[in-house]
């Protein structure tokens, strides 16, 4: 019976191919604007890391000044004070735990055919590699015994190593960077999480990773400035780096791991606590505000989905709306154009269900070609998005998930929008029908 | 004409009027608030960074050694280099450009008190060469003398005797003066409360940019140059402001020749001023392309929407109008009719789209602290929404008015 209905529905479309072109454009247009944002909307909204998203936990320290809150309303720093995250990092009380910031260094390769190059990376605790999961192609994290040791070891990105050393097994050799020398011990397969959770502060949450990772105790004497957000509301105590170190400037980020409700608790009750003991030495003049927030709370409180996406996926949804209450128009009009052919079937027996049916069928149809037109305008409106915006490249996939989204959004819509035609379509009167004709 | 009997077809039969009267009032929603939303980031694109656009690049050097004193004399011996350079006008060192979306900033005040007048401003780093070197528009005043010039380290406070300031930043900052040249020689005040200290306003320069826009506060204005030479750990970044007619040569190989002058460092790729503005405003002109598409694609739709019922209703109604005519109306009156019909559905459509347009408007207000809408974009919206309604009800309402009236006596 369905093959019947889609053969009958292919027929009458075939019939009138200006009308159906129409109807099949105006849900096309519909839904080549609503993917194309939902499409960008859906990489910036996504959970980078499903699996332990729950447990990864960014760690915020109200160390502001008495008089302004950092932000309005009570939002604490969204950084840390050096002395405070190292302190963290240090304390082990969580199952993972780092702190760390972006620096920038003058890589020197030993080859002399390849030109020293500049290159930002990140100072960071060995937790980070179990944390956040970055898949090695080469080698292995440096150990927390290194970390304490302050042991000059290196990761590198893909990238980097594929600059420096030719993308070969680079484990166990030397890169200087800054005139002194590291030995790398492992080597990063590609790590794009996006958004790139670990650090939205600094960087673009869509832009390019981190080209190397060092141990974040070698700052003891590399004594390193932040490459990314800084922001101070006193004078550090002395004009030294060790001010700056011992200053309330917030520049450094905390992470932590905690995999149960239990867990999380008890680390809540223990910052709370530094922070009371902090205050009995005249910091921490605010009220108590210590957050953790899970990677998918996170990303929201700093706002990673941009504004004007937002505001482009409800206006496009808006016109696909629109589009939609077009398609109803024509769908009658196509529909009750056909009334006599409807009194023919209803006198030899079709039952107003089975002429619901059959025109529904022929809405479905509409919606399948619109959802294949619309998902081409889709691929074009992303193609133009990367054009116009290269640094945006990333969020412009189209892949399987989003297109069986898109058709199930075009043959719901399509179908949503022949309900009304199908029904008017069934209570046309035969008796009427047949008399007028 | 009588409008009676139309509205009382019209409302007899509600659908067509749901329709269309929907489709217009939320095309009327969406357009109106779009339309406004594009109006404002076109103008964004305007924004002028008030240096010499055409003609500025920056370049950064990293050195392999990091002390104090060795790139402060790095720093000194590509300065001299750059401003030997054929086709160089100036050069100077210095710590950020308008619109580069990084940068310095602080909050000064306009009196030694900390709980007065007090304004957040970016700040940069410029010596005696800076109205040369970026193409300033200075307005009063004078640059800064290189006796003022000292280099400064990132472990130091941040301190100066002179300043020049923007003219925005000075009117904001004393709120009493009328032209920003009244505010020559007066104090910039900064400092923790127990160690203030002041900086004479030696210039005024107008039109400069800060590297950002603030969210809420008005930063973008306001500007503060200080007569430092920035020494960042091994860094030095560098403003060039080429000849006309050099600037795609030292683009392309100042980079290398700076590399061969000192190879204890790192020169990165040198960044054009005109690329640096397409990256600030490549949100807007993203955000406005595809506004404007959706608005074309909207309107387009709403006529082919119309085109598409009232044919159907001409179809419909073909024996009604016959008989009409053969009752001895004239082709006038039947497209009266049919436009009167529409134009009273738009308008009902468009009455509910103003409400809808400024509930769609509060929504962007309280969520996205998008401005609240002009009238004078609804009243426009509305009239070329109500214009176009009609113009597209012409076409099938002339194709009825053809309908001769011998169809009536005919049957189909």
């Amino acid at each position: 019976m369905t093959r019947y209905y889609l053969w009958l529905a292919a027929r009458s479309l075939r019939s009138s191919p200006w009308l159906s072109g129409l109807m099949v454009i105006a849900i096309a247009l519909g839904i080549g604007a609503f993917m194309t944002c939902y499409a960008i909307f859906h990489a910036m909204a996504g959970n980078p890391i499903p699996h332990k998203s729950d447990a990864l936990h960014a760690v915020r320290l109200d160390n502001w000044s008495a008089d302004q809150p950092w932000e309005e309303p009570n939002v604490p720093p969204s950084q840390m004070t050096y002395r405070d995250a190292r302190f963290l990092a240090e304390a082990g009380r969580a199952r993972y735990q780092t702190a760390m910031f972006r620096i920038g260094v003058a890589v020197q390769p030993d080859n002399p055919d390849i030109k020293p190059l500049f290159s930002v990376g990140r100072l960071t605790y060995s937790d980070f590699f179990p944390m956040f999961e970055p898949p090695f192609l080469y080698g292995g994290p440096w150990t927390r015994e290194q970390d304490a040791a302050r042991s000059p070891v290196i990761v590198l990105s893909r990238e980097l190593n594929e600059q420096v050393f030719g993308g070969e097994d680079s484990v166990g050799r030397k890169l200087r960077l800054d005139g002194e020398e590291y030995t790398v011990v492992g080597v990063l397969d590609t790590f794009d999480p996006l958004p790139r959770y670990y650090d939205v502060i600094n960087a673009s949450a869509f832009g390019d990773a981190d080209e190397y990772y060092l141990p974040f105790t070698l700052n003891d004497h590399l004594q390193k400035r932040p490459m990314g957000n800084n922001s101070c509301w006193k004078n550090p105590p002395e004009d030294t780096y060790q001010g700056y170190l011992d200053s309330e400037c917030v520049w450094v980020a905390t992470w932590v791991q905690l995999d149960s409700r239990a867990e999380r608790e008890a680390y809540q009750d223990f910052l709370d606590n530094y922070v009371r003991e902090q205050k009995t030495l005249g910091r921490f003049e605010r009220p108590l505000n210590n957050r953790l927030d899970d990677v998918m709370s996170w990303l929201e409180a700093q706002r990673v989905v941009a504004d004007d996406a937002h505001i482009q996926l409800g206006l496009s949804f808006a016109f696909l709306v629109v589009c939609l209450l077009n398609t109803v128009g024509l769908m009658l009009a196509k529909f009750l154009r056909r009334s006599g052919e409807v009194g023919v079937r209803r006198a030899l027996g079709a039952s107003r269900a089975q002429v619901f049916c059959q025109y529904l069928a022929e809405s479905g149809l509409l919606g399948v070609g619109g959802a294949v037109a619309g998902v081409g305008l889709a691929w074009l409106g992303l193609a133009v998005v990367r054009k116009v915006s290269p640094d945006m490249a990333v969020l412009t996939q189209l892949d399987a998930g989003l297109l069986l989204f898109a058709l199930l959004v075009s043959v719901l819509a399509a179908l949503l929008a022949g309900l009304y035609p199908a029904w008017r379509a069934c209570r046309v009167a035969p008796a009427t029908q047949l008399k007028t004709q | 004409m009588e409008i009676r009997p139309i509205l009382s077809t019209v409302l007899r039969n509600p659908v067509g009027l749901i329709l269309i009267g929907l489709q217009v009032a939320l095309t009327l929603a969406i357009v109106v608030n779009a339309l406004y939303i594009i109006d404002e980031r076109l103008a964004n694109l305007r924004i002028e960074a008030g240096v010499d656009e055409e003609h500025i690049l920056t370049l950064n050097s990293a050195g392999f050694a990091s002390d104090f004193e060795t790139t402060l004399a790095t720093i000194h011996r590509d300065l001299d280099y750059l401003r030997k350079r054929p086709g160089v006008v100036s050069a100077m060192a210095t710590n950020t450009l308008p619109l580069t979306q990084s940068g310095w900033s602080t909050e000064v005040e306009a009196q030694e008190a900390l709980d007065g007048r007090s304004i957040d401003t970016a700040i940069y780093f410029a010596d005696e060469t800076l109205v040369e070197t970026l193409g300033l528009d200075l307005i009063a005043g004078r640059a800064f003398r290189e006796a003022e010039v000292e280099p400064y380290s990132m472990d130091q406070e941040l301190r100066s005797t002179a300043v020049i300031v923007s003219a925005a930043a000075a009117l904001a900052l004393y709120p009493e003066i009328d032209r920003p040249e009244q505010a020559l020689g007066r104090l910039v005040w900064n400092g923790a409360e127990n160690d203030r200290f002041s900086a004479e306003i030696v210039g005024i320069v107008d039109g400069v940019k800060a590297p950002w826009k603030g969210l809420s506060s008005d930063i973008f204005d306001h500007v503060v140059y200080v007569p430092k030479v920035p020494v960042i750990a091994n860094f030095g970044i560098y403003a060039v402001r080429s000849e006309p007619g050099a600037f795609a040569d030292l683009l392309q190989n100042i980079q290398p020749e700076l590399a061969e002058l000192d190879t204890q460092r790192v020169v990165m790729e040198p960044n054009a001023f005109p690329e640096i503005r397409e990256r600030f405003l490549r949100g807007d002109r993203a955000m406005a392309g595809m506004l404007i598409t959706v608005v074309v694609l909207l309107l387009l739709v709403n006529i082919l929407g119309i085109v598409g019922l009232v044919s159907f209703w001409v179809t419909q109604r073909t024996r009604q109008i016959g008989t009409r005519r053969a009752l001895g109306a004239t082709r006038g009156n039947i497209l009266a009719y049919f436009l009167v019909e529409n134009a009273l559905i738009s308008a009902m459509g468009v009455a509910v789209g103003i409400v809808a347009a400024l509930a769609l408007n509060n929504w962007l207000v309280s969520a996205f602290g998008v401005d609240r809408l002009p009238w004078a974009f609804l009243v426009g919206g509305a009239a070329g929404l109500l214009v176009l309604g009609i113009a597209a009800a012409c076409v099938p309402a002339l194709r009825a008015a053809a309908i001769p009236p011998a169809i009536a006596t005919r049957s189909v």
